[in-house]
């Protein structure tokens, strides 16, 4: 009896060698397509893998009940916040991220509707799917508005938060953007951690959970506060201002990136009334503001985690502004246009 | 005010008081009146005058400087775009809030990621004690820095040589201007909802994805 499972152990492992002994045994030049086969191959499971872990991400990040908390490093150093979401028996999904450090702040999302609270300042509503947080909303969103621009691929295994968890890499298709590298709780299929790099590689944002909570039944919490939704400062309704102008022409957009609104705005701050454009690859998101016949604007270039740059043509001034390397800022802001 | 109160300010200070009761009347009388008050404060400074414990660089009176802060401050900030009452609208163009509003719209981003490295080279100290200790919470990088690998300098019209010549006053303008774009910026992205997009813009793709918006689910009885 135990002879023939040892049998079938070595019948096994030679099974494996035996495509490694023909690599072996073929030419060179076969052997260099077979590689680069092999590795297309590996790369296409890879890529399915990520697909199917990104998908599994954003069902549970939509669907369980959670409480976690987590800690986010920017170049401006350490936040601490608390995250936690359920959907009620109602059916309503409730989403709630609250800064732990400093004055109060809260952002509530019930549906798509997202107020933010804070003890400094009064309440306020916004039709919004997602809230506005360092957790990256292209990661709650379908796979389908990222593939267009990005890879996700499977790295393999890994520990984060002494979880069991699964690396993926979103890999952009133009290598001029910022990558991210996410990790999954294979369990329950819950965020772990995003890391945000440069297109060198250097790491420039990290977010990383400390704490995790899965739980059957919704959260008494936020059960509490979906009672209190009439109490909720009611949405003013996004009072669209037309786009004015039309007349602008984007000479260069980073491949992948589409237009997702236009408006005409005051910019923060007593800024100059502008023309805003917000374009979106599914993961990260820039704004562009055109001003006319002011000289408010000054050109100026800041580059951060979020970079900034402001060029003066003739008679206009274009600023692109976020989280984005600064090469691409500078090369829409120099391409834009006014049409004859 | 009457001699006799000033002597029963002066007995209850020193923990003296033996013909008056310390009662709710008396106390009220005390706290009520600015005279009243601003004794109590000059017999305590000649207290720590006497006792040697007063340090001169110390604020001497704070109470009047927060009640004062207190009333400038702007009620609210918040984006503008027709998301708020009218009122509000009004304190967020008001000029005079800039800088509370600076510090309030941080706050009011935190969840977002507009935080900017401080470097202290002494120019934002000024902008501090301008504005009445009013600390901004919000603060870009100034410029000038060297070895910085986060650098911030002035393209084009400002050469990289100048940079360091700018005066005080426009460095402070190009950091409002950054920290404008910066915040608005954080603004819009809390408001995902496409909207209409106009036709001749023409961007390499015209493609508008909506961001797959369901209507509000029946509110709970």
């Amino acid at each position: 009896m135990s002879r023939y499972i040892v049998g079938v152990i070595v019948a096994f492992g030679l099974n494996a060698f035996v495509p490694n002994i023909a690599q072996a045994l073929q030419g060179q030049t076969n052997s260099f397509i077979t590689e680069q086969i092999e590795q297309q191959q590996a790369l296409a499971r890879a890529s399915a893998e990520g697909e199917q872990w990104f998908k599994r991400m954003q069902e549970a990040l939509n669907s369980l009940n959670y409480r976690a908390s987590f800690i986010a490093m920017q170049p401006s150093g350490l936040q601490a916040y608390r995250w936690l979401h359920s959907v009620t028996p109602a059916g309503n999904h409730i989403e709630v991220i609250e800064g732990l450090n400093g004055p109060h702040n809260q952002a509530i999302r019930i549906n798509s509707q997202v107020t933010y609270l804070s003890s400094v300042s009064d309440a306020y509503s916004v039709l919004s799917n997602t809230l506005s947080s360092p957790i990256l909303s292209g990661l709650y969103g379908e796979y389908s508005a990222i593939s267009h621009a990005y890879n996700v691929v499977a790295v393999g295994g890994d520990r984060v938060v002494d979880r069991d968890a699964q690396h993926l890499r979103i890999i952009p298709h133009a290598r001029d953007r910022y990558l991210y590298s996410v990790w999954v709780d294979r369990e329950t299929g819950l965020l772990l951690g995003v890391n945000t790099y440069l297109p060198s590689g250097d790491i420039v944002e990290q977010v990383l959970l400390t704490s995790i909570h899965v739980q059957a039944e919704p959260l008494t919490e936020l059960e509490q506060l979906e009672q209190q939704w009439d109490n909720l400062p009611t949405n003013q309704g996004p009072v669209a201002t037309p786009a004015t102008a039309t007349k602008w022409q984007f000479g260069w957009l980073p491949p992948g990136f589409r237009l997702e609104r236009q408006q005409r705005v005051r910019v923060a701050m007593n800024g100059p009334v502008a023309e805003h454009f917000m374009f979106s690859d599914g993961m990260a998101k820039f704004s562009v503001y055109i001003s006319e016949g002011n000289d408010q604007v000054v050109p100026v270039q800041y580059e951060n985690l979020m970079s900034m740059v402001s060029v003066k043509h003739n008679n206009y001034a274009v600023t692109a502004v976020g989280k984005i390397p600064l090469k691409i800022a500078q090369q829409v802001t120099a391409a834009v246009r006014l049409t004859p | 005010m009457t001699d006799n109160q000033y002597e029963y300010m002066s007995a209850l200070m020193d923990s003296e008081l033996e013909q008056q009761p310390v009662n709710a009347e008396n106390l009220n009388a005390l706290v009520r009146n600015d005279d009243m008050r601003t004794r109590w404060q000059h017999y305590h400074l000649i207290g720590a005058m006497l006792r040697n414990e007063a340090k001169t660089a110390m604020p001497m009176d704070i109470s009047a400087a927060v009640a004062e802060q207190v009333a400038a401050e702007p009620v609210i900030i918040a984006p503008k775009h027709g998301l708020l009452r009218k009122a509000q609208l009004k304190s967020w163009l008001k000029p005079a809030a800039n800088i509370a509003i600076a510090a309030s719209v941080a706050l009011v981003t935190v969840l977002g990621v507009t935080q900017y490295q401080r470097v202290d080279d002494g120019s934002m100290v000024a902008t501090e004690q301008s504005s009445r200790g009013f600390q901004p919470a919000l603060q870009t990088v100034p410029l000038g820095v060297v070895g910085n690998p986060l650098s911030y300098n002035a393209s084009q019209a400002q050469p990289t040589a100048a940079q360091e010549s700018l005066s005080a006053q426009q460095q402070a303008r190009l950091q409002s201007q950054v920290q404008a774009f910066m915040v608005d910026h954080q603004l819009q992205l809390q408001w995902h909802t496409p909207m209409t997009i106009s036709e001749q813009v023409k961007p390499a793709e015209k493609e508008i994805h909506p961001e797959n918006e369901e209507p509000l689910k029946p509110r709970p009885q």
